[in-house]
């Protein structure tokens, strides 16, 4: 297992022969902050240190912004760049056909099925030479996919969830024209940073940062699974990767050292001055409470499907829309009621609308039948059979 | 005077070879299906009981889809299914058997985000499939990619302005359908697990808690002083695109779509009305040069909405599309009063009451074309003939024939009388 992080200035002195270092740059990288001659010049740096460097483009591009980013390439030493690290399919499609790197997938997004991840792999074709997989997947399924992907894996261990990415300015909204920090963000393209938190959820204090890509929100605590190194490697993770962009260099470094073996997990765990959490890698639940989101008591269910009850009149009658089956005179109706309550009836007395007497009514049609109590409005109905 | 929009009926006479947008609306259950097919949507799209990003909406049972899709059909009009979640590998286990169900009803599109339900698709149907918006595809050479793969249309990110959808159409040679009207996303679609990380429910499979619009207080300063901006800062405004429309078909947008599977049979059948009506319009006209666009703008007030903007049709979304207000149940000045549930030997109407009304109360009828009918209750009876003052939801009651009045159409009142 290799580890893998960000260049920084910070960043550089933990850099060495063989380290591998993500490098943005500011048109490119949701959080990067180099221009072209900074970007080419750390570039240089990090090669004569002997870094492999992967340029890491992941920013979601309109139409509009899509052209002058994809030709921005041609103005960075992209000859030292051994892979290119994408998401937007976009930016994937332009890669492949228009420069000869190897490509690094971005699949943090979504794609929580192997028959997806094998399929962006097929298409890119063999000049993929990685996977960077979503946080949100467990241990067990990241084995899974470590053992059926004929490329490498990566997965962040430690450092912010990214939870919410919008292009639009939501920060310098808030503030008003002559504010210093909205001028520094909006003219001089500075990062704007802030806290959020909301009376309606418990979590508090969610950084954010806006900037010229747009708006960011994070998980209040930090992904840390700097203790679960074993199970990485059992997984098959090949590479670990560290987000240090917000941190300091000393913070990297005894990460590194923690990655190594050379400084004491629960040491680094106690001293590390966030909160943490061990995200999804354990177990992924988050479907388990789809079930109480709605009442499915209301759904129909099967073949002997007659309607549904509309209005009751207690003591006169039941008014049923009849939607699937008709319904005769003498026929038993089973009644399944928005609680949960099934109740048996026999029909003894059968109306239209306007209270006639019928022997039979029919698909489409409104009738009145006999009243039965603890049957309510919405209650679905069917042939008891 | 008249409207020029108003004087066509349902039969209306239509220059068929002018282009117009299909009219794609949400379908949240089987009854709303039939009120946006007769109030004039060409298209619908709805979920199935899993596989969506709704799953507290009603959804589809696999008899109501059956049904469902032979309503449409019978009328002209197609189904698409919503498979859009981003979908887990125990999820895709269950997959295949829906879709050769989905197959043998003979729908017409599944709207898909993931790479692997594209290919289970593929795998076990001819289903056409059109790119979920989940998938926030913004750029030719996306769309290109998509193309590659086996998809038939993209819709769009909500991030695309018409132009930007236009140049995808064109030049990536696909369909493109983009939404028009409804509630918007903040977040690039897909790219927000709010939900997961706070509430432990799948937003990108359908737990979405809506945690954007909670108001929020933002410490610039990090002090954790008092000195907080409390706004709904992530809370984005509603789409309205009416203005814009002639905008759609220059562009030759195949498919403008509506938001709102969560939303009432007065929403579903409102704007599917509205916008049916004045695409019919510029399909006889080939202009909106109208005096109905300030009709159809009313119109679309008249459902459950935020503050509407064009977010990003023709430029960047600005500070404007942010709805910095509390969330209210009902924001609008009308609310549905019932709906038509049958028609007695052209003596009476039957409605289903959904909020109740007050014999003196004045109603508003939407036919499914034409002018909304303004109509004073003479009478209400319950359905033994008792005379009713003031009505109760879930109940059904017997007012005196309307003309023109027909099964499944609407009924509203204005709030605040």
């Amino acid at each position: 297992m290799k580890p893998i992080f960000y260049y920084t200035e910070l960043a550089l002195n933990q850099v060495g022969p063989g380290s591998e270092v993500i490098i943005e740059h500011k048109e490119l990288s949701r959080f990067g902050k180099l221009n072209t001659s900074e970007f080419n010049h750390a570039l240089s740096k990090l090669k004569e240190k002997g870094a492999q460097v992967s340029l890491e483009w992941d920013i979601l591009m309109s139409e509009t912004d899509f052209a002058s980013k994809a030709s921005l390439l041609n103005e960075l030493e992209l000859d030292l760049i051994d892979s290119i690290r994408v998401q937007d399919p976009g930016a994937i499609e332009y890669v492949k056909h228009n420069l000869d790197h190897k490509i690094t997938l971005i699949l943090e997004t979504g794609n929580h099925n192997l028959r997806g991840i094998q399929s962006w792999i097929d298409h890119v074709g063999e000049r993929v030479n990685r996977v960077v997989l979503s946080v949100e997947l467990d241990k067990k399924t990241v084995k899974n996919y470590c053992e059926n992907l004929e490329v490498d894996v990566e997965f962040l261990v430690l450092g912010r969830i990214l939870i919410f990415y919008t292009p639009r300015n939501l920060l310098s909204s808030l503030l008003p024209e002559d504010d210093e920090k909205k001028k520094r963000r909006l003219v001089s393209n500075e990062f704007l940073e802030a806290s959020g938190e909301s009376e309606e959820s418990p979590h508090k204090g969610f950084p954010l940062i806006e900037n010229k890509h747009g708006t960011f929100m994070f998980h209040i605590k930090r992904l840390f699974l700097l203790d679960c190194l074993s199970d990485l490697k059992e997984c098959g993770v090949r590479q670990l990767r560290v987000d240090n962009r917000f941190d300091s260099e000393d913070l990297l470094n005894k990460s590194l050292l923690t990655m190594n073996g050379s400084c004491d997990v629960a040491s680094f765990k106690k001293e590390y001055p966030y909160d943490v959490i061990k995200g999804y890698f354990n177990t992924n639940k988050t479907d388990v409470l789809f079930k109480k989101l709605k009442n499915y008591r209301l759904q129909r269910k099967d073949e002997s499907y007659v309607g549904e009850v509309l209005e009751t009149n207690k003591a006169h009658y039941m008014a049923i829309l009849i939607k699937k089956s008709s319904i005769k005179l003498g026929d038993e109706l089973k009644f399944i009621t928005p609680e949960g309550k099934e109740l048996v009836c026999k029909v003894h007395q059968l109306q239209n609308s306007v209270g006639v007497d019928i022997e039979k009514a029919s698909v489409d049609e409104l009738c009145l039948i006999n009243y039965f109590g603890s049957v309510w409005p919405k209650s679905q109905v069917y042939l008891n059979i | 005077m008249a409207s020029k929009l108003f004087k066509l009926g349902k039969n209306m006479s239509v220059n068929e070879s002018r282009f117009t947008p299909e009219l794609l609306a949400p379908a949240g259950s089987l009854d709303k299906l039939k009120v946006a097919i007769s109030y004039g949507a060409n298209a619908v799209y709805l979920g199935g009981l899993k596989f969506g990003l709704r799953s507290a909406a009603e959804n589809f049972t696999e008899e109501e889809l059956i049904e469902g899709v032979e309503f449409a059909h019978k009328r002209g009009a197609l189904v698409y299914v919503v498979l859009n979640g981003f979908l887990h590998d125990k999820d895709l286990d269950e997959l295949p058997e829906f879709v050769q169900f989905l197959d043998s009803i003979k729908i017409d599109a599944v709207i898909v985000s993931d790479l692997g339900v594209i290919k289970t698709v593929h795998a076990n149907s001819s289903i056409p499939v059109h790119l979920s918006t989940q998938a926030s595809c913004l750029n030719v050479e996306s769309a290109k990619l998509w193309k590659s793969i086996g998809v038939e249309r993209i819709v769009v990110g909500r991030e695309t302005s018409i132009a930007e959808a236009g140049k995808i159409k064109k030049e990536a040679g696909i369909e493109v359908e983009m939404f028009i009207h409804g509630s918007m996303c903040m977040a690039y679609s897909g790219n927000c697990t709010i939900s997961n990380f706070t509430q432990g429910r799948d937003s990108n499979r359908g737990g979405c808690a809506h945690s954007c619009r909670f108001e929020y207080s933002i410490d610039f300063d990090h002090l954790d002083s008092e000195d907080k901006k409390r706004a709904y800062f992530m809370s984005s405004t509603d789409l309205n695109g009416i203005k814009v429309l002639p905008e759609y078909i220059k562009a030759e947008i195949d498919s403008i779509k509506v938001e709102g599977r969560m939303k009432s049979h007065l929403y579903a059948g409102t704007i599917s009305k509205t916008y049916s009506e004045a695409l019919n319009y510029y399909k006889e006209h080939g202009d909106f040069i109208s005096d109905d666009l300030q009709n159809w703008e009313n119109e679309l007030k008249k459902v459950t909405h935020r503050t509407y903007a064009q977010a990003n049709l023709v430029e960047k979304a600005g500070r404007e599309t942010i709805f910095n207000e509390r969330e209210v149940a009902s924001s609008n000045d009308y609310v549905l009063v019932g709906r038509v549930i049958d028609i007695v030997d052209q003596e009476a109407i039957i409605i289903e009451v959904r909020n109740a009304f007050n014999l003196e109360e004045e109603l508003e009828i939407l036919p499914f074309s034409g002018k909304p009918i303004t109509h004073h209750l003479s009478s209400i009876q319950s359905l033994t003939g008792e005379a009713i003052e003031r009505t109760k939801p879930t109940t059904l009651v017997k007012i005196p024939f309307v003309k023109g009045l027909e099964r499944n159409n609407i009924l509203r009142k204005r709030l605040l009388q």
